[in-house]
């Protein structure tokens, strides 16, 4: 079964505009290279806390057009289970 | 090697020893499954006495921690404990630290694969510690409630990679917040003399959760399914902090530290592979190589079974290309899709779902 570049492209450019994103927005000293996919964003990794909740969720919601849940803390363990709940979310509105 | 403190409590306890760099291990009562179960549904008290443990004069400490260690050691506040790593020369690294700054000391706790990391680190040390204190670990969604029950309601105010200073029995006990297995966990640092009757006074409140005992192997997979570095896996096997992902524990705008050249020149000219989680429906084995067709483009580093999710799950140093979820892998080339590159943590962490709630 070959790779879906499609979808990786896809998954690669969501990511790397979240990365660019929320070092603005949270002043985060790396480049977006410095941040593994799968770095946890609460607690160790990026070690934001629940006042960045809040500006993760807003940023999410204004740059991707995707709808936070009121408990979506298990999307926001690490980045990339973040990026795939964004995807996820994204992938429905295109079906509905 | 550098035997346990508390040899004799968990030998009766049917304990299986072991080593990890020169000092002696539990790696489990016989029951790895049974205990990686406690970790993940109640709590467990697993012996970390295996680690490097320095205290530090508080001035003098920081400045030579902070020309060794990857974090900003300048920057660590009162109460407060960074999480970090000691690389080599060549840039690999050798020990993960957790440095906390408590009263007018500095502690630095070390995993350390490497005699030279405990040498490095013992020569700016004021004591070294590692063979006269006990380093006791609770973790599991309920590990809070074992931990209220032996220092009180207090240490419910202890944020993550935070410490405080407890007294047991008249002598001094350092209480960390900074488990590594995505569940709630503390780590007590205890002098050896009250090791026995602060195991004991834990081991009570662990029976009023149903928790229980647990060796180190039940706490590597937790480690694993939890996205937390493991520096006795991936970080020997991969070794390049930037390779692994952490990038976070490091400062990269201080001046140096110990291997910071090599570790930014590599920096500087982009990474090739990058650690990713793997999935696999056979069992792997470590060094496995892992293709796309007739390409190789990783290699496994780590495998573990996961009890809690009935499956393999390892971690694999892949092409930076595609080192991202959603990949399909074969460990033979040509061979069908057997592997799947995935997200981490690999769980959703039963303590994110409960919270501290009575």
């Amino acid at each position: 079964m070959p790779i879906d570049t499609i979808r990786l492209q896809k998954r690669r450019e969501i990511c790397l505009k979240l990365k660019e994103r929320l070092i603005s927005s949270l002043d985060i000293p790396y480049k977006p290279d410095d941040i593994s996919d799968d770095i946890p964003l609460i607690g160790s990794g990026l070690g934001l806390d629940s006042l960045d909740i809040l500006e993760i969720v807003l940023c999410v919601e204004n740059n991707f057009s995707v709808k936070m849940p009121q408990n979506g803390m298990h999307a926001l363990r690490s980045l990339n289970t973040l990026v795939d709940y964004i995807i996820q979310q994204q992938d429905k509105q295109c079906a509905n | 090697m550098r035997e346990l403190t508390l040899r004799s409590r968990w030998a009766a306890r049917g304990a299986k020893f072991g080593s990890l760099c020169g000092a002696e291990c539990v790696e489990s009562f016989g029951d790895v499954a049974g205990e990686l179960f406690a970790i993940r549904n109640t709590a467990a008290l697993c012996d970390f006495s295996f680690s490097g443990v320095f205290e530090f004069d508080e001035a003098d400490g920081a400045e030579f921690l902070d020309s060794k260690l990857a974090a900003n050691i300048l920057k660590l506040r009162y109460g407060k404990v960074i999480d970090t790593f000691l690389a080599n020369r060549a840039g690999r690294i050798v020990a993960e630290v957790f440095v906390g700054n408590a009263d007018d000391k500095i502690v630095a706790v070390s995993e350390q694969i490497d005699g030279s990391a405990a040498l490095e680190l013992a020569a700016g040390a004021s004591a070294d510690l590692s063979g006269s204190r006990v380093l006791l670990s609770v973790d599991g969604p309920l590990a809070w409630k074992v931990v209220r029950e032996v220092f009180g309601s207090d240490i419910l105010n202890l944020s993550f990679l935070s410490m405080e200073k407890y007294d047991f029995e008249g002598a001094c006990v350092f209480l960390m917040r900074n488990g590594r297995t995505g569940e709630f966990g503390y780590q007590f640092l205890a002098p050896s003399e009250v090791a026995d009757s602060l195991c004991e006074k834990i081991e009570a409140a662990l029976g009023g959760v149903g928790g229980r005992v647990c060796g180190f192997g039940a706490h590597e997979i937790a480690r694993m399914e939890g996205n937390f570095f493991n520096v006795y896996k991936e970080g020997v096997r991969a070794g390049c902090p930037l390779e692994l992902g952490l990038q976070w524990m490091a400062d990269f705008e201080k001046e140096s530290f110990s291997g910071s050249e090599a570790i930014l020149s590599k920096r500087e000219s982009g990474l090739k592979r990058r650690l990713t989680g793997i999935m696999s429906s056979g069992k792997l084995e470590v060094g496995c190589a892992l293709f796309d067709g007739a390409r190789e483009v990783g290699v496994a580093v780590a495998v573990s079974e996961s009890p809690s999710l009935k499956t393999n799950i390892g971690l694999a140093l892949i092409d930076a290309q595609i080192a991202m979820p959603g990949v399909g892998l074969s460990p033979l080339p040509g061979a069908p899709v057997s592997v799947s590159t995935v997200s981490r943590p690999f769980i959703v962490a039963e303590s994110l779902k409960r919270g501290m709630e009575d």
